[in-house]
């Protein structure tokens, strides 16, 4: 393994980095790791959640799916998923945000969280780390991809489409492991994680050759 | 509560109008009908289907939801769903017909694939084991229903009229009115 980069990624803050087609990105956390990729070579080519959804026919993604872009393009295998087995990654929420969480408190929503309704509530969260992580490239906001959640397991029934936000997440940090399918802009946040049952945690991101 | 437009779309051919605070549009249909909306004056905040799924912590839309905004803000209030209890709106997908999006939308602002929010597809009926695993499950209802969303603020709506091949009720025409 050729260590490209190896970076300790502060809770509540957003990290990104390019990546070359081939290169391997690890993300090793026990906390919700919000997730996006963007074409190094075309800007206009995002990581798009209801193309990777469809491509593989399932809400669900882990070991062998592919990430693709609006454009219907590859860019990202799943080689290793460690959560497998325990929990689910999410493709149904956006990015939390400082706007989502006022108006949830504002609303009396913050109970959704499971820690109650005085919990005090981020001024920031992943929409803003990840424009922060895709500085370098500057992506307006409003282009800002809805990510891939990493650790991000969410209660949903199939019937109703009830969506509850879920508390189970590793208890020590594990790691998925995402292939380039091309050359990549890539950006992670590390979310505030307000379901967590001690809430946002540090990550580690990581990018090697094999 | 009296029409002020009424159009109505065949099959593949797309709509756009603006829709003020308060103003009901009303979607009368029976096959699949992909649907998006703007800010009127700021195409930059636009429907987003992960927004809106999250702030009704629900998959699928129907009365009393709210569709959400990229940056979180309500843009319209789902008051009426003729199809509850016959299928399921969908906000998993991206566009059925995706060129036929971009050729309405472009009467009034010119976009490219990569940059069109995915929308709220109605009459989808996309069917999810409880494994995940995504079904398509074409069921449109026997005769047209009514879809009606309340703009909380002006907005540019637009739909477009995408049957699939599947559905047995494919190729119906769609009447969109503004109340």
């Amino acid at each position: 393994m050729k260590i490209i980069v190896d970076d300790f990624v502060p809770a509540n803050t957003g990290w990104g980095h390019s990546m070359q087609k081939g290169q391997i990105l690890r993300i090793k956390a026990k906390t919700i790791v919000d997730f996006a990729c963007i074409n190094l070579h075309n800007l206009n080519e995002r990581f798009d959640q209801a193309r990777t959804k469809v491509y593989n026919m399932k809400i669900w993604i882990s070991t062998g799916d592919q990430l693709f872009s609006k454009l219907n393009n590859p860019m990202m295998t799943i080689v290793e998923d460690q959560f497998s087995g325990q929990g689910y990654h999410d493709l149904q929420y956006g990015t939390c945000s400082g706007p989502r969480y006022g108006r949830a408190k504002e609303e009396g929503r913050l109970n959704q969280y499971h820690h109650g309704d005085d919990i005090p509530i981020p001024d920031h969260g992943c929409w803003e780390n990840l424009i922060d992580g895709f500085s370098e490239w500057k992506i307006p906001p409003e282009l800002i991809p809805s990510p891939l959640n990493i650790f991000q397991h969410v209660d949903i029934d199939v019937e109703s489409g009830q969506i509850n936000h879920s508390p189970n997440r590793p208890s020590d940090p594990i790691y998925v492991d995402f292939q380039a399918e091309m050359d990549l802009a890539v950006a992670a946040s590390a979310c505030p994680d307000l379901a967590a049952p001690n809430f946002g945690q540090p990550i580690q991101a990581t990018i090697y050759e094999r | 509560m009296s029409a002020t437009t009424q159009t109505t779309l065949r099959p593949h051919e797309g709509w756009t109008g603006e829709v003020k605070t308060g103003q009901v549009l009303r979607i009368t249909a029976k096959s699949m009908i992909d649907f998006n909306c703007f800010e009127k004056d700021n195409f930059k905040e636009y429907f987003d289907t992960a927004r809106t799924r999250i702030y009704n912590l629900n998959m699928y839309p129907t009365v009393n939801h709210r569709l959400f905004s990229k940056q979180n803000n309500p843009m319209m209030k789902f008051i009426k769903d003729g199809f509850s209890g016959i299928g399921l709106h969908d906000l998993q997908s991206s566009h059925g017909c995706p060129d036929l999006m971009l050729k309405t939308l472009g009467t009034v602002k010119s976009m490219t694939l990569a940059d069109l929010p995915d929308p709220m597809g109605l009459f989808r009926n996309l069917k999810i084991s409880p494994s995940g695993q995504i079904k398509p499950s074409p069921k449109g209802p026997l005769d047209p229903v009514d879809i009606e969303l309340k703009a909380e603020i002006d907005l540019v709506c637009a739909l477009t009229n995408c049957p699939s091949a599947e559905l047995s009720a494919s190729g119906a025409d769609c009447i969109v009115t503004i109340l």
